[in-house]
């Protein structure tokens, strides 16, 4: 059996075989979850907390995550950072040539919801949702490492939920 | 080293009555100069072999509100040779302001310049590239920093 026996527990085994059955469904969507390449987008302060969860103190690397510096690689979008209306565009352009599936999360108040700079300026975003769809919210000005593995290890569970089909139409528009 | 009384002394006995004394807290060399004769001082102060103020910090606008109807410019310049500094201010009309372009002297003030006349419309007559810069390409809502700028996505904070 081998390596096949140590497989996450929805695989059935039959006795004595080397044959494993299971839903393609699970197959994907773990395997999906489990390397959520991300592409690298710091524009502010929460770029510095992002370098250091991927530093090896806390080691984004064991949950699959690794930083990409190309949209066309990449799987995730952490937006970390402000987002003004000058960056927007470009924000949206990154987005679309991402290759489906394609997640983001919104790290820290600005990209949650323009942050401190909701009031009072003139360049600001109020939210990278308004451009782009938000799989997960995660505020904090910064945020701390912990938080945004947290908001790593929900949007895995989230990604673990999905079936085929939800991805056969283009349902993000 | 030039100190500050040398310096302003200098530039006073060159341009007389264009040019008052600025008190500054804590106290350092500071001019307030009539905004006609600013390229005429810059190449002045550039070239003056105890000044040598050739090196341009940064070019500040200061809205000073719709009552007082000016906008004030202030510029930063030192000396590399002589490190000392002399802030130099002056003041153009709020509505349709404009001055000399001084990148003809320092060319750094070329994009401070640039980014002051699109945040505050103030016209720099004879620059050589007064385009857009900070702000988005497609953006047609006037100049955000005067004070009484309203945008379409603006919100000023609550009074608490």
């Amino acid at each position: 059996m081998g390596a096949i026996s140590k497989l996450p527990v929805f695989l059935e085994k039959f006795p004595g075989g080397t044959v494993a059955t299971t839903m393609l469904d699970k197959v994907l969507s773990v395997s999906r979850a489990s390397s959520l390449w991300y592409l690298l987008f710091g524009t502010a302060c929460c770029a510095i907390e992002l370098m250091c969860t991927g530093a090896s103190r806390y080691d984004f690397d064991r949950f699959g995550m690794f930083f990409r510096a190309s949209p066309r690689q990449a799987d995730l979008m952490l937006v970390a950072g402000t987002i003004t209306y000058k960056m927007a565009p470009r924000v949206k352009r990154l987005y679309e040539q991402m290759a489906e599936p394609r997640y983001v999360i919104a790290m820290g108040g600005c990209a949650v919801r323009g942050g401190p700079f909701y009031y009072d300026s003139y360049a600001v975003l109020k939210g990278v949702d308004l451009i782009i769809p938000v799989d997960v919210y995660l505020p904090g000005c910064p945020p701390r490492p912990e938080s945004l593995l947290e908001a790593c290890i929900k949007l895995q569970d989230k990604i673990k939920q999905e079936k085929l089909q939800d991805w056969s139409t283009d349902r993000r528009g | 080293m030039v100190d500050k009384e040398r310096i302003e002394k200098i530039i006073v006995d060159e341009f007389g009555d264009a040019v008052t004394i600025e008190e500054m807290n804590p106290p350092q060399a500071a001019i307030r100069i009539n905004s006609e004769k600013i390229v005429p001082l810059f190449e002045f102060i550039a070239s003056h072999p105890d000044l040598k103020l050739n090196y341009l910090s940064t070019i500040s606008g200061v809205d000073l509100g719709v009552e007082a109807a000016e906008i004030e410019i202030v510029y930063f310049v030192s000396s590399i040779e002589f490190k000392h500094k002399l802030t130099i201010k002056t003041r153009i009309a709020r509505q349709g302001g404009r001055i000399d372009t001084i990148s003809t002297v320092l060319k750094g003030a070329n994009w401070y310049e640039r980014e002051i006349w699109e945040l505050f419309g103030v016209d720099f007559t004879g620059h050589p590239n007064l385009t857009r810069f900070l702000l988005p390409e497609d953006w047609d809502e006037g100049y955000p920093m005067l004070r009484d700028w309203q945008g379409r996505n603006f919100e000023r904070m609550p009074e608490s």
